[in-house]
């Protein structure tokens, strides 16, 4: 009669550098494919138009006003009023000046989808009040997903 | 004297506190993370020294300038360009955001062949949703109107002021 040998069960093992590289993958997809802190930016629904070119660095000054749903106003993360954003763009717009007297300043609004055309005029009427004539206005170029349905 | 020689120890890495630190770093990234958006921007060209109504009238015959009329009536846009009204409310119908089927972007590419050296006049109203502003913008800029003008909305009002945003 055959004997029949039972061999040892191996015990389980967790493969660790396996698991490890799993786990660096996913940190620099998360690093890589993430913002982790825009301070101009704040949560707003942004209007889409698949013609805005994407940002570039300007040179000069640079100010981003956020326009809120309500026509509520912030710059650097800040509340605003209009006679703040006013003070605003006067002291950036005299920092700006270069000798022959331009402004070298670009004011970008981030405006809410939702919010009237009216807000975001008044704070082009305020631009050109103080010779800042290159406004751009923030837009999505596509339609936003899921994942980022806010921005 | 008999010296005993001492084995040196061998070097491990200590994986349990790596793996902890790495779980760690990859649970805050996670929850920090917002994912990017193609955030992009439409240049607005404004003009340089105050605009006032004589202005923007005279620029308007100057340069032939066609109107783009949009209005806040009852919840809805009412869009009129060159007397032509669109039907149209959702913003993806009139636009036409991914290709160029947009009622008012195919309007706007037609006026464009028949008038190629005009302006275009966006007169909204203040309680225009901005979404159908910008949206206006970029129906414009890819019909390749390259003269955009704005006029001024005032609160009160459903009617204009008629300050100007010219191009440059």
């Amino acid at each position: 009669m055959a004997r029949v040998l039972l061999g040892k069960r191996e015990a389980p093992e967790l493969s660790l550098p396996a698991m490890i590289d799993i786990v660096f993958l996913l940190i620099v997809f998360f690093m890589t494919a993430s913002e982790l802190t825009i301070s101009h930016a704040e949560f707003l629904r942004l209007p889409v138009a698949d013609q805005a070119e994407e940002q570039e660095q300007q040179p000069g000054g640079w100010v981003v006003v956020n326009v809120r749903e309500d026509g509520a106003l912030s710059v650097r993360g800040k509340s605003v009023t209009l006679d703040t954003l006013r003070a605003i763009l006067r002291d950036e717009s005299e920092l700006s000046r270069d000798p022959a007297g331009a402004v070298d300043l670009v004011v970008l609004i981030r405006a809410d989808a939702e919010t009237s055309t009216g807000y975001v005029q008044r704070v082009m009427r305020e631009c050109t009040n103080f010779g800042i004539y290159r406004v751009y206005i923030a837009a999505l170029k596509q339609r936003p997903t899921a994942l980022g349905a806010r921005q | 004297m008999n010296a005993r020689r001492v084995e040196p120890e061998r070097v491990s890495l200590r994986l349990t506190p790596m793996i902890d630190v790495v779980f760690l770093l990859l649970v805050f990234f996670m929850f920090a993370a917002r994912f990017r958006t193609l955030e992009g921007q439409l240049g607005v060209f404004l003009p340089k020294g105050r605009a006032s109504p004589e202005i923007a009238e005279e620029l308007k015959k100057e340069m032939k300038a066609v109107t783009l009329s949009l209005r806040w009536v009852d919840g809805r846009p009412r869009v009129t360009l060159e007397g032509a009204e669109f039907e149209e409310t959702d913003p993806e119908q009139l636009f036409g955001y991914l290709n160029l089927t947009g009622a008012l972007t195919a309007k706007l590419l037609k006026l464009k062949e028949l008038i190629p050296d005009s302006a275009i006049v966006i007169d909204s109203s203040f309680d225009l949703p901005a979404e159908y502003f910008v949206g206006a913008i970029n129906s414009c800029v890819r019909a390749g109107w390259e003269k955009v003008t704005f006029l001024h909305t005032v609160e009160t009002s459903s009617s204009s002021n008629a300050s100007s945003f010219p191009p440059e």
